[in-house]
């Protein structure tokens, strides 16, 4: 396997003349993480794309898709659908990204850490990951993110709460493997602490699983961020995520449901695509899968 | 550990004191937890838009108990629920807390029962077909369902469903739990995390048990192929589904939340952002410890049932290893 980390193809050597391009060794990570990138683009520059989301068009309201101007129509104040899909993404994207990249540095931390100390503290701090398992996690999330005042980073705050266990426990499980190798023998006969022994070969061993997991983490943030904002209980007003648009269409969908429908259409179409990247990820990156 | 000195039944004993001891902490962690989360949540039960005049407020305070210090609240609530009384609702002035939870209860409980059955039913019966089957563009659609319906949302499901069958088609209710028809959307709504997470499960279990050889063997001894599918392939290839019927439970309660909200059903979910609107702390509580106990005991039964369908289990002890 390549020092930087670099995948190289199920084919190997094969690959070379530009015969297994990356969209055909590997379609799913391929396709899948461009539209990703499309929606990350979109949530970067929409709102320099379309008119002003917040702009109030008292003529032209809920008017369907494909009016001049507004691809995507407007919503019950005429404000324009596109630019406010756009500024919607950089809410549930941010929330999804940053309770991935929160969540993955807790767990990896804590399962390497339990791995490496084993025994009585070992099985201690995996029965703490046992009793957070069997919380009601939804509603501590929500009495989390109320008590913290629901902004976005109080939800980010609150999701990574009950996200980093099942890095932690995956991190774990891999670090006990890797110390069962040969190399640690000779690390540790040359003299090497198992500090550095984590820092310099551990660590570049798991980062395929990490990325792995943040790419998993991602979709579950946004699926939850999503339904807190459309019971009402994610982000407050002035922001506004697709969760918050989906329950602004909901409220109106027997006169708008386009409202309803363009939101809905870009939390699928995203959550298809981040689950098909982890599952493209994890064929190559997860060791078990081999 | 040498648990292997002990008598069958002595390890059952040692396994239900585990798991109660178990059960115990977490209840005990999830009611602290609670309740200093509820206490530093922003406003109280009784800010009401419209100013209330200081002497009510106090009156109000005392009735309830909450001009006292917190630990002498915390007292008297834990003692009360010693006695199985989960208090007065602090919004729901004539009601007990214990009263609405009872009622609400029944909704959730009928509603995500059903959806179970319907999603981990339909699961099996697709995710063994996906797996079985030799035909690349049946399992690449049916994997394409499995991946769909882990991917939508509950609300946004739910929300085109009333959209289609409801609003535009005029089939069936949008809302409420009137007769069994209004039961046809919200459960199907909320069978779709069971189902999605049962059939990706047996799909790729399946699959790996088809690839082994003693179905091989059976095949070449003369024995049919839907009787080796469905005698030796499905059932050990079950064995792992019920070791997600936790996690296919919890994210159930998730469902409810938006399922209730879309169908306008009084379940346990409802009641509970409602309740953090009102800042009912005594309804929060009740309603966050009714599902701590629920998601306690279903794992429980799914660990039992676990060594009851793998031997191999039953002499170890689930929580060790991992």
């Amino acid at each position: 396997m390549g020092a930087s980390g670099v995948i190289t193809s199920p084919q190997g050597a094969s690959r070379g003349k530009g015969q297994a391009m990356p969209w055909t060794a590997y379609p799913k990570i391929f396709w899948c993480g461009l539209f990703f990138l499309a929606v990350t683009l979109l949530a970067l520059l929409g709102p320099v794309l379309g008119p002003d989301p917040t702009l109030i068009n008292p003529e032209l309201p809920t008017s369907a898709p494909g009016i001049a101007g507004h691809w995507f129509g407007t919503d019950d104040l005429g404000r324009d659908l596109f630019s406010r899909i756009a500024v919607g993404a950089r809410i549930s994207l941010l929330i999804g990204i940053a309770t991935a990249v929160v969540a993955v540095i807790i767990g990896t931390l804590y399962g390497t850490l339990s791995a490496m100390s084993e025994g009585r503290v070992d099985t201690m701090m995996m029965r703490l990951i046992d009793v957070i398992y069997s919380l009601p996690g939804l509603m501590i999330v929500i009495l989390f993110s109320v008590f913290l005042g629901r902004s976005v980073w109080s939800l980010v705050l609150a999701l990574s709460l009950f996200s980093w266990p099942d890095t932690a426990r995956i991190i774990r499980g891999q670090v006990l493997f890797l110390k069962r190798e040969e190399f640690v023998e000779a690390v540790h006969s040359l003299g090497g602490t198992s500090g550095w022994l984590v820092v310099r070969h551990f660590l570049p061993n798991l980062m395929g699983l990490i990325i792995l997991t943040a790419t998993i983490t991602v979709p579950r943030a946004i699926l939850t961020e999503s339904t807190l904002s459309f019971i009402g209980l994610g982000v407050e007003p002035p922001l506004s995520s697709w969760g918050t648009m989906a329950s602004e269409g909901w409220q109106l969908v027997r006169v708008a449901p386009h409202m309803l429908l363009i939101p809905a259409l870009f939390i699928f179409s995203t959550m298809v695509a981040l689950n098909l990247l982890g599952d493209g990820l994890r064929e190559v990156l997860d060791p078990k899968s081999r | 550990m040498n648990t292997f000195t002990l008598k069958p039944q002595d390890r059952m004993t040692d396994f239900f004191l585990k798991r109660l001891l178990a059960g115990l902490l977490t209840l005990f962690v999830v009611i602290n937890l609670t309740f200093v989360l509820i206490r530093l949540m922003p406003g109280g039960p009784f800010d009401k838009e419209h100013a209330t005049s200081p002497q009510i407020m106090q009156n109000l305070e005392a009735k309830y108990h909450l001009n006292e210090p917190l630990y002498v609240q915390y007292g008297i609530y834990m003692k009360n629920l010693l006695h199985g009384d989960l208090g007065p609702s602090y919004y729901y002035k004539s009601r007990t807390v214990n009263d609405i939870v009872g009622e609400a209860f029944g909704y959730s409980l009928l509603l995500g029962g059903l959806a179970m059955i319907l999603g981990v039913g339909l699961g099996v019966l697709l995710g063994t077909m996906a797996g079985m089957t030799r035909n690349l563009q049946l399992d690449g659609f049916l994997s394409l369902l499995g991946v769909s319906s882990l991917s939508i949302p509950s609300f946004i499901f739910g929300g085109l469903l009333v959209l289609l069958f409801a609003l535009q088609l005029n089939w069936l209710p949008a809302a409420t739990l009137q007769t069994p028809r209004h039961y046809i959307l919200p459960v199907i709504t909320l069978s779709l995390v069971p189902f999605a997470y049962t059939f990706l499960l047996v799909r790729t279990a399946v699959k790996e048990t088809r690839a082994q050889v003693f179905v091989l063997v059976k095949r070449s001894f003369g024995v049919q192929a839907p009787t080796v599918a469905i005698r030796h392939v499905l059932r050990n290839s079950l064995v792992p589904l019920v070791s997600i019927l936790g996690p296919i439970a919890a994210a159930l309660v998730t469902g409810s939340f938006a399922v209730e909200y879309i169908f306008a059903v009084p379940g346990l979910g409802k009641h509970f952002v409602n309740a953090v609107s009102n800042r009912d702390y005594t309804l929060i509580m009740g309603i966050t410890l009714l599902y701590s106990v629920v998601l306690i005991v279903f794992n429980t039964l799914t660990d039992i049932l676990y060594g009851f369908l793998d031997p191999r289990l039953r002499d170890k002890s689930k929580l060790e290893g991992a």
